[in-house]
């Protein structure tokens, strides 16, 4: 239980900077690199920014969160963050899951990009609906050569 | 947690200094900022991100504002001198070739 950490806290925006403070804590212990942990706070932001806006729509009702290392195998460990709410059931079938499409400054609209970057930055993410609210799952598989794509990007 | 401070050059341009994350709770203190800015006639705004190491998708929409701005008004909205963490998100979100982007301010 070493590597992992949960609290339950109100679903506020100022509360965003806990839930990176602990995500900082296992990025580092993983020891990912700078872009990496950029991008794993990122996704938890996101869907922390969704489940406060739209789950519960501003209202500061309690929300779980546990972020935790996990050893997939001998060479392998992984990130996982769930959220739990209980908010109304989350209807994800509108969510656009596939890859970000390019745009252009004369069709881009604001707004809209928080799950899409959600899906290119986690390796899984995976939606349950509960009795009363939702459970979130994301999980982060370490990428040693991410810095080459970024690079060669 | 985010300091924004706006000067202005000269009639035709605007600098913008960001200090800070760029998140769900700050976002909504930069947009009060930049929005006056955006009911601007006319001239150039540059935005320097030089102190952000981070920003979500909610400081990248009220950036798309201000592209949208620029297209209005043909001004250019010029994004200055990314750290490499947020030029990541740029790039992994394809807005990277979209926005106007320059290195350090002069």
């Amino acid at each position: 239980m070493k590597n992992k950490l949960s609290l339950t806290l109100p679903a506020q925006c100022d509360c965003v900077f806990i839930l990176r403070s602990m995500v900082n804590v296992l990025c580092k212990r993983s020891k990912l690199s700078a872009i990496e942990k950029n991008r794993v706070g990122l996704a938890v932001d996101e869907l922390y920014a969704n489940i406060v806006r739209h789950g519960y729509q501003g209202e500061p009702k309690p929300l779980t969160f546990d972020a935790e290392i996990m050893h997939e195998n001998e060479a392998s460990e992984a990130l996982m963050f769930t959220f739990q709410d209980c908010a109304p059931v989350f209807d994800i079938s509108a969510w656009k899951c596939g890859e970000i499409e390019p745009c252009c400054a004369e069709t881009i609209t604001a707004g809209g990009l928080g799950i899409p970057l959600i899906h290119a930055i986690m390796d899984e993410v995976k939606h349950e609906a509960l009795e009363h609210g939702n459970r979130w799952t994301l999980l982060y598989r370490s990428k040693k050569n991410i810095k080459k794509e970024v690079c060669d990007a | 947690m985010l300091e924004v401070e706006v000067k202005n050059v000269n009639e035709h341009e605007t600098w913008v200094q960001l200090t800070g994350d760029v998140n769900i709770q700050t976002s909504p203190s930069l947009r009060a900022k930049l929005k006056p800015l955006f009911e601007q006639k006319g001239g150039d705004i540059h935005i320097d991100l030089s102190g952000v190491s981070f920003m979500d998708s909610s400081g990248i929409a009220t950036l798309v504002e201000g592209l949208q701005w620029a297209r209005n008004r043909e001004g250019h909205f010029v994004l200055h001198d990314l750290q490499e963490t947020v030029n990541d998100i740029f790039v992994l979100a394809k807005l990277d070739t979209v926005f106007e982007m320059a290195g350090k301010p002069a």
